[in-house]
């Protein structure tokens, strides 16, 4: 594996320099949305990935976490950073809720109870207006700041989104490398075997979908922060969508298949641009046409094809 | 009050029936065709849009009768070209949904492009005739609703009960593989499954529309109604679905009336909620063993 190794520093190394080279805004917009966008596939890709249970109420989190940031920064003066975590931890404390007696029940009920989560709190989003200034959204949102800089251009929170970044691919790879990790596939692969070997099917799910929903929780608060603004629009199911689609795309389970689906996901709209009215469209077709044929998404086509050539197996 | 009480509880269970109707839909397809249809809601949708292009020719119930048969091929189109693919080998629950879900994406903006964002208005020439009922006022449009999926829900209940392809069908939600064995032609009780549901939404679709407004998003919250309806009642439980609907249609009309008609659509969310933490097998249902 040393060209991967190898592939990975110079990646690495080209997205530490990247903005040093590129000052053109809207390509930095670009790539921080890439990167919030990838944190969220990966975010996902703990429970949809790696457990198997279809969380739809993904973008729910994603805007607990923005609310949380702006309501606190705005109504009790909190500091930029703390905000964050405060995004995750709050974020967090929902995902339990929701788990926790979905989680229990085999079938589809995690997925329904995930997408009426999703709605409910659009609802409350839109209609509690006197904490949410309703339909309207929050806007001044402070920016973020550090050492007394306060971040006014792409740069600082290109850095940022690049860190958390990191952060969510190391948890992935991390998890994904741990005992923990290999129960996670063991429930998706096989639910009764991993039972009757002994692993807590139950806590494991849960854990992974809290983890899963913090995540999310910190990387909405840091949007918040960079837009200056949230509203129910980061609720939408249209996100949680998207969402979805990036990590069926690129490969769940995968640590590269979520990051690779956020890259396409964000930039096929760019370049669609062309058939505007029709973009959606054709973005249906290409996810189903993935399901239908490469069900293991960009990498498991990879992984077919380095096979076929008689490259190694890899794990 | 009595008679506040009494009229919501009439337009309740009205637009009950209606639920009714598209969690029947929803409820065949996963547990017959064992699929979560996440484009129901787009079912929906293109029945009301169905009858509002044909109603302009033949008039609003002949625009209905159209409206069923495109749909019958909207069901068929669904079963052949995106569910049957996906079918043996390790049958899972997750890739048909997944498609079902991108099929939603596929129509909602496929009818975004074709009709725009604004709504329409499809007109029925029983919308504003009120009728009154022991003192409580319903439109003829409301009569129609209630005879019409009334009937239907009979009528499919009848069918599955004692009908022949019913009987297949009962045994193919039981156990495919049996079923197979035994000789029955389970691809076609797919279609039959698929056909049956997309008229089902289209019906709810087309009969509702006149109530409101047809845009190319009404499906999403009619996809939400019907899964709450289909917990409710019990996922893949006949009978469930139609009591589902009812009560549904009654507290949500109640809720609006009696506490905060912004958040009439969050009582079903609220009901499904507490019905996953208490019963999760459904009101109707068979107790279920905790996993």
């Amino acid at each position: 594996m040393r060209a991967a190794n190898l592939s990975f520093f110079a990646i690495s190394a080209a997205a530490l320099v990247l903005p040093l080279a590129v000052t053109n805004p809207y390509y930095l917009h670009t790539a921080i949305a890439m990167m919030v966008n990838a944190v969220l596939a990966l975010s996902l890709n703990f429970i949809l990935g790696y457990v198997g249970e279809k969380s739809l109420g993904h973008a729910a989190f994603f805007g607990i976490g923005g609310y949380t940031a702006a309501l606190l920064a705005l109504n009790l003066g909190v500091p930029a950073w703390g905000t964050l975590l405060a995004g995750g931890v709050v974020s967090g404390l929902f995902g339990l809720a929701v788990g926790f007696p979905t989680l229990r029940l085999r079938g589809p009920y995690f997925a329904i109870a995930t997408l009426g989560f999703g709605a409910i709190l659009q609802l409350i989003a839109t209609n509690w207006t006197s904490l949410t200034k309703g339909p309207m959204g929050i806007p001044g949102v402070p920016p973020l700041a550090f050492a007394g800089l306060i971040f006014r251009n792409e740069r600082p929170y290109y850095y940022v989104a690049l860190l958390l970044l990191a952060l969510a691919a190391y948890l992935t790879w991390r998890l994904a490398h741990s005992r923990i990790g290999r129960a996670f596939v063991a429930i998706r692969q096989n639910f009764d075997l991993a039972e009757s070997v002994g692993i807590d099917t139950f806590r494991f799910k849960l854990a992974a979908f809290v983890l899963g929903t913090v995540l999310a929780g910190v990387v909405g608060a840091f949007y918040a922060h960079y837009t200056n603004f949230i509203s129910p629009k980061a609720l939408e199911s249209y996100i949680t969508l998207n969402v979805v689609t990036m990590v069926i795309i690129g490969g769940e389970g995968t640590l590269i298949g979520p990051i690779l689906g956020a890259i396409l996901v964000t930039l096929l709209p760019e370049v669609l641009r062309v058939a505007e009215n029709f973009r959606l469209v054709i973005f249906g077709f290409i996810l189903l046409l993935t399901i239908i044929y490469a069900p293991s998404g960009i990498v498991g086509l990879a992984r077919a094809a380095w096979q076929k050539r008689g490259g190694e197996r890899l794990a | 009050m009595f008679w506040l009480l009494a009229q919501q509880t009439l337009n309740g269970l009205v637009m009950g029936l209606v639920y009714a109707l598209l969690a029947l839909g929803l409820t065949i397809s996963f547990g017959i065709g064992r699929v979560i249809n996440f484009a129901h809601g787009e079912l929906y949708m293109l029945g009301a849009f169905f009858t509002y292009l044909a109603a302009g020719r033949m008039g609003y119930l002949g625009g209905i009768a159209a409206a069923l048969v495109l749909m019958a091929g909207a069901g068929l189109l669904l079963d052949r070209l995106v569910l049957r693919p996906l079918r043996g080998g390790r049958a899972s629950l997750w890739a048909p949904f997944l498609a079902t879900l991108a099929v939603s994406l596929i129509v909602q903006n496929a009818a975004l492009a074709v009709f725009g964002p604004d709504p329409y208005l499809l007109s029925s020439p029983y919308a504003y005739q009120p009728l009154m009922l022991a003192g409580l006022m319903l439109t003829k449009q409301d009569l129609l609703i209630a005879l019409v999926a009334g009937l239907t829900t009979f009528l499919l209940t009848a069918f599955i009960k004692r009908g022949k392809y019913g009987l297949a069908m009962r045994a193919v939600a039981r156990d495919r593989q049996t079923a197979a064995l035994m000789g029955i032609n389970i691809d076609r009780v797919y279609i039959l499954t698929f056909v049956l549901s997309a008229m089902l939404a289209g019906l709810a679709g087309a009969l509702v529309a006149p109530k409101a407004t047809v845009d190319p998003f009404i499906g999403r919250m009619a996809l939400l109604k019907g899964l709450s309806v289909v917990i409710l009642g019990g996922l893949g439980n006949i009978p469930g679905a139609i009591f589902g609907g009812l009560v549904l249609g009654v507290a949500e009309a109640l809720g609006a009336g009696f506490v905060s008609a912004a958040y009439k659509d969050a009582v079903g969310y609220a009901l499904m909620i507490l019905v996953l933490l208490f019963r999760p097998e459904g009101l109707l249902g068979q107790r279920m063993r905790r996993a």
